[in-house]
């Protein structure tokens, strides 16, 4: 067989087959060891993480772990709330935000009705809200979650 | 994060492969039930190619979602299947043939298969525990949860979250994890994509199992798994991966339709590529360069197969219509491009630098490994042993996926044209599984050259082999039980839960005396108020760190006053407990 690897076209082509195979069974062998060594390190990583870290938003989107922690918490399942920007507000906390409180504060509906009974403040001025705004959780960076008082 | 949830997992894909099991009768019958064994990745990514478009129908026409939903939807796939099989003539299947190519078994069969089963129990367990990616958080998941907790497409949420047009397929498929877990459990979700890479990676397998020698197929299907960017990306509840998944199958079955002309196996493309355009627009796309590259392949049979590829393209598209004329009707904006489909002329600056990356993205050894060149290899190879077809598909494929790939970039000005942000790769998975999965097929034509001899499958076993298979049996059984033992040696596996935050006192420390944890702040607030009314001033209701709230006295400074606190508090009937004060 291997002499029959000069000949044209079929000889040479079986040759091609032979060496896409070795190469890829020498990088898939390679792969492996790399696959198993990443999927080892990401598991421990993975299970090393703490409640906030693996079911609370980033503060890097919302502002406030703890702010967004402790509105789920607060809020009953069938509350409305809404988000207050400052009107300066830019980066993640101004785009982001209301996805990332949508999607984890879910069956909570997010609105924008001055009637909204929760709010959150970002970096807004609060004196806006009135002085009905109770203050429930402060991150101590402008990021604020609080109620309405009737 | 339970068990509890992963045991629903289980029993929801059981359930999918059942319903795709039926469909797949619908299609082909068997005369074995060892065929089925063999098509079962194939009959699994039918079954959620089917839910994925008849649930989304359902919602689109506002019937409620629910577990019974899916469970009845399921049911009435699984009779339509059983009928058309009984139509169409199938007959009761036996147990295996005489010759079972499916039970032979040699070393090198073991070593490999047992790899892929090693790499599938490493992903299971990297992906268990694994946090949300951006997307994940900013839109797969609220459209999930927004399925899930209201049982319909709410188009004042969806609106809301970015890519609002985007097909429903995956939160759907979520939505059903969700029931299926008993809770909106996004962690334990990742695992649902655990199931659709074993079904991927035995789809691939299945179909080409009695076509290709192993040794041509396993090396390449382990070479395909371990690509570092779909490895890195198999878990991570975004749509890219399950979309190479639809769009790879399908177009593998495709080129098999094109070289036997089994209907059954366009029927299935049919499906496979319309749960791919429900899974990402980017689906339509793909979908469009198969059809493109089937055309081609069969320029010479046209009169006879054009018709019946342009139906096929034709009712995948059909299957995501529903929703694209749901998303019309609601006004939600479209998932059209940025600059519209003729608007990229006013962008020409952007087409050079967006095919430029697409293709040195494609070529990038640290995303891919050597696939892309071994895939063009292949297909040259081929073409030069005479497989035109096959090489003509797998070379139009890749053609006009990159040139989509780069209008991709081209069309919507505001993406960045560089790789820094991890877009572009993962555009391109998706031609690389495709180039993946066909290149094992590729091989084995070059291989067998004009002689179209093969079928070491079906061949004779020999003494030798025979004599093997207990060897073979005992490596599938080491791959099974070594990895698992070897990390179940290092520390069992955890269940994250409430409870890992209630921190049992430590002698010598300082402790806090626990009213109790609730789930709300003012069911908290309620035992608070009461600890302070009868007297333990200082009590506070907080977050314990693990998604409730605790309510404590701290500071406690011995473990005896601890204990003197709880026979106090005992008496008012408020049954507090010691615990460690860790003094976060």
């Amino acid at each position: 067989m291997v002499a029959s690897f000069g000949d044209w076209p079929y000889g040479v082509v079986r040759l091609g087959v032979v060496l896409c195979i070795g190469v890829a069974v020498a990088v898939a062998a390679a792969g492996f060891t790399d696959a198993l060594d990443g999927s080892d390190f990401w598991a421990d990583r993975n299970s090393s993480l703490d409640y906030a870290s693996r079911s609370v938003p980033g503060a890097d989107a919302v502002g406030s772990q703890k702010v967004a922690e402790d509105a789920r918490l607060w809020m009953p399942e069938d509350a409305t709330y809404r988000i207050v920007k400052a009107p300066d507000l830019q980066g993640p906390l101004e785009w982001a935000a209301p996805d990332f409180l949508a999607g984890f504060l879910l069956p909570r509906r997010q609105t924008e009705s001055e009637d909204a009974p929760w709010v959150f403040c970002y970096r807004c001025d609060t004196a806006e809200l009135g002085e009905g705004f109770e203050v429930l959780s402060d991150d101590g960076d402008g990021i604020l979650f609080g109620r309405m008082r009737p | 994060m339970t068990v509890r949830a992963i045991v629903g997992l289980v029993a929801l894909n059981a359930f999918i492969l059942g319903v795709g099991a039926s469909i797949l009768w619908g299609f082909r019958g068997w005369r074995w039930w060892t065929e089925l064994v063999r098509l079962c990745g194939v009959a699994y990514l039918l079954g959620v190619s089917s839910l994925y478009a008849v649930l989304t129908a359902e919602l689109v026409v506002g019937i409620p979602f629910a577990l019974s939903t899916v469970l009845v939807t399921g049911l009435v796939l699984v009779l339509a299947g059983l009928l058309v099989g009984r139509r169409r003539g199938h007959r009761a299947p036996r147990l295996r043939p005489p010759e079972s190519s499916l039970l032979r078994s040699s070393i090198l069969v073991a070593l490999f298969v047992g790899a892929i089963v090693v790499y599938f129990q490493a992903l299971f367990r990297a992906g268990r525990l694994a946090p949300l990616g951006w997307d994940v958080w900013a839109s797969w998941v609220p459209k999930a949860k927004g399925i899930f907790y209201s049982g319909r497409i709410d188009p004042e949420l969806f609106a809301s979250l970015p890519g609002p047009s985007y097909p429903p397929g995956l939160p759907v498929l979520h939505a059903a994890a969700f029931h299926a877990m008993g809770s909106a459990d996004a962690v334990t979700l990742h695992l649902e994509y655990w199931f659709l890479g074993l079904g991927f990676a035995a789809a691939v397998a299945g179909l080409l199992a009695p076509l290709v020698r192993g040794a041509i197929l396993l090396p390449l299907l382990v070479l395909m798994l371990v690509m570092p960017d779909v490895r890195n990306r198999a878990t991570d509840l975004y749509g890219d991966v399950p979309l190479g998944y639809f769009v790879a199958a399908g177009a593998l079955l495709v080129v098999l339709w094109i070289r036997d002309s089994r209907s059954w196996k366009l029927m299935a493309a049919t499906l496979l590529l319309g749960g791919a355009m429900l899974t990402k627009r980017e689906g339509i796309l793909f979908a469009l360069c198969v059809v493109i590259a089937a055309l081609a392949a069969t320029f010479r049979e046209r009169r006879s197969a054009w018709p019946r590829i342009a139906v096929a393209g034709a009712v995948a598209l059909a299957l995501s219509l529903p929703w694209r004329v749901w998303f019309t009707l609601k006004d939600v904006p479209s998932d059209a491009p940025e600059a519209g489909y003729l608007g990229i002329l006013d962008h020409l600056d952007r087409a050079w630098p967006s095919f430029e990356l697409v293709v040195s993205t494609f070529f990038n050894y640290d995303l891919w490994l050597i696939v892309p060149t071994l895939g063009v290899a292949a297909a040259v190879l081929a073409y030069l042993a005479g497989a035109r077809k096959e090489a003509v598909f797998a070379l139009v494929f890749l053609g006009t996926s990159v040139v989509g790939c780069a209008w991709t970039f081209w069309s919507n000005p505001s993406l960045d044209i560089g790789a820094d942000d991890g877009l572009v790769n993962r555009v391109v998975g998706t031609p690389l599984l495709v180039l993946a999965a066909l290149m094992p097929l590729l091989l084995e034509l070059a291989w067998r050259g004009r002689s179209g001899v093969r079928a070491p499958a079906v061949a004779p076993r020999t003494t030798s082999q025979v004599a093997r298979a207990p060897l073979a049996a005992a490596i599938l059984v080491a791959a099974l039980a070594v990895y698992p033992a070897v990390t179940i040696a290092r520390g069992k596996p955890r269940f994250p839960s409430a409870d890992d935050c209630v921190r049992a006192p430590v002698e010598g420390q300082k402790v806090r005396v626990v009213f109790g944890y609730r789930d709300t702040y003012p069911e908290a607030i309620a035992v608070r108020d009461r600890a302070l009314e009868v007297g333990f001033q200082g009590t506070e209701a907080a977050q314990d760190g693990c998604g409730r709230v605790r309510v404590f006295l701290d500071d406690v400074p011995t473990r005896k006053i601890g204990e003197e606190i709880v026979r106090e508090a005992n008496t008012v009937d408020l049954q507090p407990t010691v615990e460690h004060d860790p003094d976060d």
